[in-house]
């Protein structure tokens, strides 16, 4: 059943209440009506049976009385006074009114008669005996009893006796009716004495009922509404996914936490943990593996430090561990104890997953004196673990601060210098030595800030990629790229290839399809003669949908280049089912090829299997004649490097290419 | 905690919404309900005040039982004899509405009857009261008009002859009648035997208690209902046995009252009043049976009532005493048919008076009305009634005249009781039969009656002039209210068909 709301149950419980006010009141008022009216009804009744008896009195007294005159004018008067007072019987309408109708109707003509019979001279002043009339009846029947004076007092006592009789019944009707009326309205007035006393009882009792049935009913919904309360505030509190403290939790308790250690001057340590390659997991196993794994991590957590630690998920695969009043040398023992444990093997659907996480950690009050900061710096600790190679711990200390402010800084001109155009292309020759040609050139960004001066691509290529900025900026290289590469066929400078690097956030966050078809057509560039380059790593984060991509490339004349091969994941199966046109093969063994047997081994292992799968293949960062002699003896002629020119500008690079052909 | 608070509250209130209701009243309620058919009904009865409780005094008892049992309620109207004329007389002329029971004698027949103011008796009530039990002579004549019942038999009038049975046995005054008058003392069979009785007995102490006694009583002249004692004793002369018309000549209505037979009974009647008590002509109907219970008279012509009253009147000092013979006949009867008098034995039985219930045409509450003359006219009211004094019902049914025996009760020896029966029946077999006027205007008639025999009486008068008088005025009341119509109503009531 559907709760009510406490609102709706007080609305309820008010109007209930009302309805039983007003009920009560208006029975109450009621009875008093009915009090007053069965008092007045009462006496009515009394009222004409006492008139009657008045007038039934002085109806025998006409016979008694020494003073006809005298009693017939208050015979007369106690009629009109019965008339008036039988008359309000009307409003007590009994049940025989008919009936005392026609008693009184009876009575009206019995006393015309009588009145007739009185007004014989006879009976007149002038003709006044001492005696009273019953006497002179007897007088006149021992007299004379023929005589018209016995015969007229006969017939007025005749009279006066019938009007009697009528008198005598109604009398008798009036008495039941008074003895009905005085019980009725007697048994009325108990019963009205009664409910004035049940009335406000039952109202009492139906206020307090309705009252206990409230405060039961609203002690329940509140009870429902505080279980809904601590539910809210436990999702509101606690990450869905592993039930650990969530973000707000967290902030809370460090606060509580940093109060605690400040009133008791205690320390408070914070360790910022992050998973490493996470990402890569969700994209290779789906995101129901990645929360499995997110599970398995916030369980292992709770293993080790569950009750000297409160743990939290801020989101993502971030984990926070807040340790309070703790021995020296525990951070670092928990620290390392976690990684220890992090990088056991998860098995999930006979899958082994293997993982490793990187953890800042930060102190109370050494490094911060606030909650915000100190998970600022355990984040940055945190991210310095990371750029120290992953699955390690790092302390947060002030230079951590001031090198992710740099970076920050950096950041900031990158944006600028991309507003701007402060960035600039340099191209870097490929050479084809068995041909003694320049072949194509490599663009490669350049960022020359007023105020950091020349940024190394290694500094803010990253950046550019973690930031989102690597997308404008692969834009506007590519866009740069051809535009240059048309000018200088316009100035006569043929190139059979222009490569070109590809970010991976290009292929999967921006249509570069359409950006390319596009710029093709703006400069008419023949799209055989653009390379991309592309790492192992942008094939690997999704391999079915990168292919895609670069086959609709391809199509269009476009090249693929795998940059870097060899450093990475180096899935042989790669090479067999990607569009890849070349391979590149990396710097770092280039470099080895003099002090290294196994770069050697390397290079010409690549060398053979580009040839073999009938991909062409060039090595960067020659340097060297002996790397060069290498990589010719090893049947690689296409090649680039300081050896041959460091990246060129635009216009330098024209130079060396006409003073190459010299 | 807070949930046990609730518990408790909770608790609290339902042990309070109980015990409020267990205060209720649980006492059966033991009232036997019975029921009442005339709940809420009322009738209203009329019946006149004659002396004591005569009449009137049953129904005054019998109602309050009548109305606890019934629910009913019976208002008993009591005028005197006068204003009961009068308030009959106008209640009719006003739509007849104002009564639903009048307890009557046949005088009022013509008016009520006649007029068709009264409900026939319906055969389910008939059977009820045991119609068949009432006498025909009663239910025959005056209970029925035109052949259709409309009378509940209340009392059966029948006037007779009482006498001292222990005074009349006495030889000596045996001897000194017999010397006197040349006959023997017995109870007089003609009315001039009885002038011979009441002369005897007159005037001196025959019973030797230190007073004087008197012949008789019993010819009363005014008030009540005494004109009916007058035709009862004139029925002698006047009645004769081959014609059942008395009063009227049916064919034209005109008055038989001034005709010789009456002229001799009216001599006759206030010649004899010499041979009673003193104020004997105002005598009421109990003043008649006190003198005569009460040893002041040797003879007394009077209802039935007598023979009750003489065994149950505190009073009497005759019980045992009486003797019962019908009334004296004539030893010659008027022909008014042919004008001439007829020397024979005419011995009238005189049922004069009979009271009965009427139950009003109008009467809103006819059924109550009939259960409450049935039930005062049962054969076993009635004959409880007839054996008790100072009421004047006298038997008329059968019934009444079994088992003399079970008159003990009242006083009777069952000797007394059968001889008593015995008379009466032997009066109420006779065929020659007195009735009253029953016809509209009766008791104008009567009252017409009542002042011209007094004024014969006291001597203004000769008799002869006040029945010619009397005929008179006869006349007039007669065309008043329609001869024609009278002439009908005079034979329904002779109930010719």
């Amino acid at each position: 059943m559907k709760t009510m709301s406490i609102q709706r149950l007080a609305l309820y419980g008010f109007g209930i209440l009302l309805v039983g006010t007003i009920v009560s009141g208006v029975l109450l008022l009621k009875l008093l009506s009915n009090y007053e009216t069965i008092k007045t009804h009462q006496e009515i009744s009394k009222n004409a049976y006492d008139a009657l008896f008045r007038f039934k009195y002085n109806t025998e007294h006409l016979l008694i009385t020494d003073n006809v005159t005298k009693e017939v004018a208050q015979w007369e008067t106690s009629f009109e006074v019965l008339e008036k007072h039988f008359a309000s019987l009307n409003a007590i309408a009994p049940f025989n009114l008919e009936d005392l109708e026609g008693l009184m109707q009876s009575i009206r003509k019995a006393k015309s008669k009588v009145t007739e019979h009185l007004k014989n001279p006879l009976f007149s002043d002038k003709n006044v005996m001492e005696k009273s009339l019953l006497r002179r009846l007897g007088e006149g029947l021992n007299a004379n009893e023929t005589s018209p004076y016995y015969v007229a007092v006969r017939d007025l006592v005749n009279a006066v006796d019938y009007l009697k009789q009528y008198e005598d019944f109604l009398l008798h009707e009036f008495q039941l009716l008074d003895v009905t009326t005085q019980g009725v309205g007697n048994k009325k007035l108990e019963y009205t004495k009664n409910l004035v006393v049940i009335i406000p009882l039952v109202a009492f009792i139906f206020t307090f009922l309705t009252g206990a049935i409230l405060w039961f009913t609203i002690g329940k919904i509140e009870k429902k509404l505080e279980e809904q309360r601590e539910k809210l505030d436990y999702i509101a509190y606690h990450d869905h996914l592993t039930q650990l403290s969530n973000r707000a939790q967290f902030v809370l308790a460090l606060e509580k936490a940093i109060v605690r250690a400040k009133a008791n001057h205690l320390e408070v340590g914070l360790l910022f943990l992050d998973l490493d390659r996470f990402k890569e997991i969700n994209d290779s196993f789906g995101h129901t593996i990645g929360d499995v794994v997110l599970c398995e991590t916030a369980n292992r957590l709770r293993m080790i430090a569950g009750k000297k630690a409160l743990i939290s998920r801020l989101g993502g695969d971030e984990f926070t561990l807040i340790v309070e009043d703790m021995l020296p040398g525990y951070l670092d023992h928990l620290a390392q104890t976690i990684i220890e444990v992090v990088q056991r093997p998860i098995y999930i659907q006979k899958t082994e997953i293997f993982l490793t996480c990187s953890i800042g950690i930060s102190l109370f009050p050494l490094d911060a004196s606030d909650a915000e900061s100190m998970l600022r710096n355990a984040d940055t600790a945190m991210y310095k673990a990371k750029n120290d190679g992953k699955n390690t711990f790092q302390f947060y200390n002030q230079e951590m601060t001031e090198a992710s402010v740099a970076r920050l800084q950096m950041e900031g001109s990158l944006r600028k210098a991309i507003e701007k155009g402060e960035l600039t292309l340099y191209y870097q020759p490929q050479i084809d030595s068995a041909r003694g040609k320049i072949i194509g050139a490599e663009a490669l960004l350049r960022w020359n800030d007023s105020v950091l001066g020349n940024v190394s691509p290694a500094q803010f290529i990253p950046l550019a990629e973690e930031t989102g900025l690597i997308l404008p900026l692969g834009n506007w290289v590519m866009k740069e790229a051809l535009r240059q590469f048309a000018q200088w066929r316009k100035e006569g400078l043929v190139l059979e290839t222009l490569a070109i690097n590809i970010a991976a956030k290009q292929i999967y966050y921006s249509d570069l399809v359409m950006l390319i078809e596009s710029l093709l057509k703006t400069y008419g560039v023949d799209p055989y003669c653009i390379e991309l380059e592309i790492t192992e790593r942008i094939i690997v984060e999704n391999p079915q949908y990168a292919s895609q991509i670069l086959d609709t490339l391809r199509s269009f004349g476009v090249r693929i280049s795998i940059d870097d091969f060899g450093t990475g994941y180096s899935s042989l199966s790669y090479l067999k089912t990607l569009p890849i046109d070349k391979i590149k093969i990396d710097k770092s063994f280039v470099d080895g090829i003099s002090t290294s047997h196994e770069d050697g081994e390397i290079i010409k292992a690549i060398i053979a299997l580009a040839k073999g799968l009938e991909k062409e293949v060039i090595a960067e960062g020659v340097e060297t004649q002996e790397q060069k002699a290498f990589l010719e003896e090893a049947h690689c002629f296409e090649m680039q490097g300081y050896f041959y020119a460091k990246p060129l500008p635009a216009e330098e690079f024209m130079a060396y290419v006409q003073a190459f052909k010299a | 905690m807070l949930s046990l608070m609730r518990r408790a509250v909770w608790w609290v209130v339902s042990i309070g919404v109980v015990s409020s209701f267990s205060g209720c009243d649980t006492k059966e309620k033991s009232a036997k309900v019975v029921y009442k058919p005339f709940e809420g009904q009322t009738i209203t009865l009329i019946v006149p005040q004659l002396h004591a409780r005569l009449i009137r005094g049953p129904i005054q008892d019998e109602a309050p039982l009548f109305e606890a049992k019934t629910g009913a309620k019976v208002r008993i109207l009591t005028p005197s004899w006068d204003e009961t004329i009068r308030q009959i007389d106008e209640s009719i002329a006003h739509g007849s509405k104002d009564f639903d029971i009048y307890v009557v004698i046949s005088m009022w027949n013509g008016t009520l009857l006649g007029n068709h103011l009264i409900e026939p008796i319906p055969e389910k009530i008939k059977q009820q009261i045991a119609w068949d039990d009432v006498l025909p002579i009663y239910r025959n004549s005056v209970l029925s008009w035109d052949g259709v019942a409309y009378g509940f038999p209340y009392d059966g009038d029948c006037v007779n002859l009482y006498y001292r049975k222990d005074i009349f046995a006495n030889e000596e005054y045996q001897q000194r009648f017999k010397a006197k008058y040349g006959y023997d003392l017995a109870p007089p069979q003609t009315w001039e035997a009885f002038r011979d009785v009441a002369e005897f007995f007159n005037g001196w102490d025959w019973d030797g208690d230190g007073k004087m006694e008197h012949g008789f009583a019993g010819l009363r002249v005014q008030g009540d209902i005494s004109m009916l004692q007058f035709f009862a004793t004139a029925a002698a002369y006047a009645k004769h046995p081959d014609d059942k018309a008395y009063y009227f000549d049916p064919e034209t209505m005109r008055p038989r009252i001034n005709n010789e037979g009456f002229v001799k009974a009216l001599e006759e009647y206030i010649a004899l009043t010499k041979f009673g008590p003193d104020g004997m002509v105002s005598f009421a109907g109990h003043d008649v049976r006190d003198n005569f219970v009460s040893g002041e008279v040797a003879m007394a012509i009077d209802w039935a009532d007598m023979g009750v009253h003489a065994v149950d009147s505190p009073v009497s000092i005759v019980k045992d005493k009486v003797g019962y013979a019908q009334l004296p006949a004539a030893t010659k009867v008027y022909n008014a048919r042919t004008h001439t008098w007829e020397k024979r034995l005419n011995q009238v039985s005189s049922i004069s008076g009979n009271w009965m219930f009427l139950v009003n045409k109008n009467s809103k509450h006819k059924e109550l009305a009939f259960a409450f003359a049935s039930h005062m006219t049962s054969a076993e009211m009635t004959k409880k009634l007839t054996a008790m004094s100072g009421v004047a019902i006298n038997p008329s049914r059968y019934s009444h005249f079994a088992n003399p025996e079970n008159w003990n009760q009242s006083g009777f020896s069952t000797e007394s009781a059968k001889a008593y029966l015995e008379t009466i029946a032997h009066s109420l077999q006779n065929t020659n039969v007195q009735y009253d006027i029953t016809i509209a205007g009766a008791a104008k008639y009567y009252q017409v009656m009542d002042h011209y025999v007094y004024e014969a009486l006291i001597g203004k008068m000769s008799p002869k002039d006040a029945l010619n008088a009397t005929a008179k005025e006869w006349d007039n009341i007669t065309d008043e209210i329609g001869r024609e119509k009278q002439i009908v109503s005079y034979k329904a009531a002779l109930n010719f068909r």
